[in-house]
């Protein structure tokens, strides 16, 4: 080989390299492009809106609604269909964490508030009957005391044990009200109000539910 | 071809080369440059055509009536609270349903602003109250897990003081009624002692009927 095609042959050797590196070069562009391409600002067809501040919150509208994040990046709020379709609004705290919901559970309105454990402890809602209760719970998910309508249609206070069993209530129908008191054993202890005769008076009861005072 | 022309035409793809080179390093400068974590954006605003509109914002949503009032804002409000909020025709707070220093509060306001009713967890207990208030806010009807986790019902005069409240422990409940100085007159139910029964005091709180 002559001296001038030696010189070609490393020219070409160079250049050769310089394109493998530019191909390299063009392709890391084209990743690069790809992993960091963003939605356009505009609404456009399925494409979420993601409107951001400078203090790295955000609001995210979807076709299912508006989600918002803290600048944490936790979902504070959320509004809108839920993942199994039920329409609702979430309040999150600043862990994340579920606190206070309002939603069509099953088509019937429920408001619930949760605890930082996550457990239910107080809610207002809609039952089967359509008829409107509002419900407390313990640290434990027990029911301690309820406002609503008896399947009869009476409304009615209830108050419960730790055990959900119900301790007093106070009723009424359309001739007179109740008050009806328990002990732990579930026995009727003290009675004030309308009998189902429809006399209306007082008793206290014994431990074996025997009327051991009445007036009159 | 001669050594001459062939030296000439690698001389011109080495100059294309590095031109190529540079576009390359340009593009990839560039991407740098702007590749950088999303910055903040414009509000999305949805006007419509008789006036009002939504405005979608990195702290939530706000619907606007055609009179330009806020009536509906869920989001983040300017405390930072997660919230649900309603107002009226004059642009009055009515309904709040948010998220209180991370304690859930569900809030409706009378026209004049003051809180009428509420459900909320206590701040310390996290147990579960409703409450009614009048309209210069005293508390008048509560139901509530107590501190000590009974459940009651109270009801309370216009001085913001019980009157009367029927509560359980898990052994059985009781009812106490109290007068104008918060005197117990009556109780009825279970006594600290166990047994269940009747009881009238006088204003001094002494005992003037019992039963049984």
């Amino acid at each position: 080989m002559s001296e001038t095609a030696v010189d070609l042959a490393g020219r070409l050797g160079r250049l050769e390299r310089g394109m493998r590196r530019d191909r390299l070069i063009l392709f890391s562009v084209l990743v690069l492009a790809l992993a960091t391409a963003q939605a356009p600002g505009v609404p456009s067809g399925a494409t979420p809106v993601v409107i951001r501040d400078a203090a790295g919150g955000s609001a995210t509208l979807t076709s299912r609604g508006v989600t918002v994040r803290d600048s944490a990046g936790k979902v504070r709020v959320a509004v809108g269909l839920d993942d199994q379709g039920r329409p609702g609004i979430d309040l999150g705290d600043a862990t994340g964490q579920l606190r206070e919901s309002m939603y069509l559970l099953n088509e019937f309105p429920v408001l619930r508030q949760f605890d930082s454990a996550g457990k239910r402890r107080a809610e207002i809602r809609l039952d089967t009957s359509n008829d409107g209760e509002l419900l407390i719970n313990d640290q434990n998910e027990k029911l301690r005391l309820a406002l609503f309508r008896t399947t009869k249609g009476d409304p009615q206070l209830g108050l419960y044990g730790s055990d959900e069993k119900l301790r007093a209530y106070f009723a009424t129908d359309d001739v007179s009200p109740y008050l009806v008191m328990r002990d732990s054993g579930g026995t009727n202890r003290v009675y004030a109000g309308g009998y189902t005769d429809g006399s209306i008076g007082l008793d206290i009861r014994s431990s074996a539910n025997a009327v051991i005072w009445k007036a009159p | 071809m001669s050594d001459l022309e062939l030296a000439a035409r690698v001389g011109r793809v080495e100059r294309v080369a590095r031109r190529e080179r540079v576009f390359a390093l340009s593009a990839l400068v560039l991407l740098l440059a702007t590749a950088q974590a999303p910055s903040a954006s414009a509000p999305l605003v949805v006007n419509g055509p008789s006036g009002g509109g939504a405005t979608l914002s990195a702290s939530g949503l706000a619907v606007r009536d055609t009179a330009g009032r806020v009536r509906t804002s869920v989001g983040l409000d300017a405390d930072g609270y997660p919230s649900l909020d309603l107002s009226d025709g004059a642009g009055r707070l009515r309904e709040s349903m948010y998220l209180l220093h991370d304690r859930p509060v569900l809030r409706l306001f009378d026209t004049a602003g003051k809180r009428r009713a509420e459900m909320f967890l206590a701040s310390d207990t996290q147990n579960g109250e409703f409450v009614i208030r009048d309209a210069t806010e005293v508390l008048r009807l509560a139901v509530f897990q107590g501190a000590k986790g009974l459940p009651e019902f109270s009801l309370f005069g216009s001085d913001a003081v019980a009157r009367a409240y029927i509560a359980t422990d898990d052994d059985g409940p009781y009812l106490v009624m109290k007068d104008a100085h918060a005197v117990t007159r009556v109780v009825a139910g279970q006594y600290t002692d166990g047994k269940f029964g009747f009881e009238v005091r006088d204003a001094a709180g002494t005992s003037v009927w019992s039963r049984p």
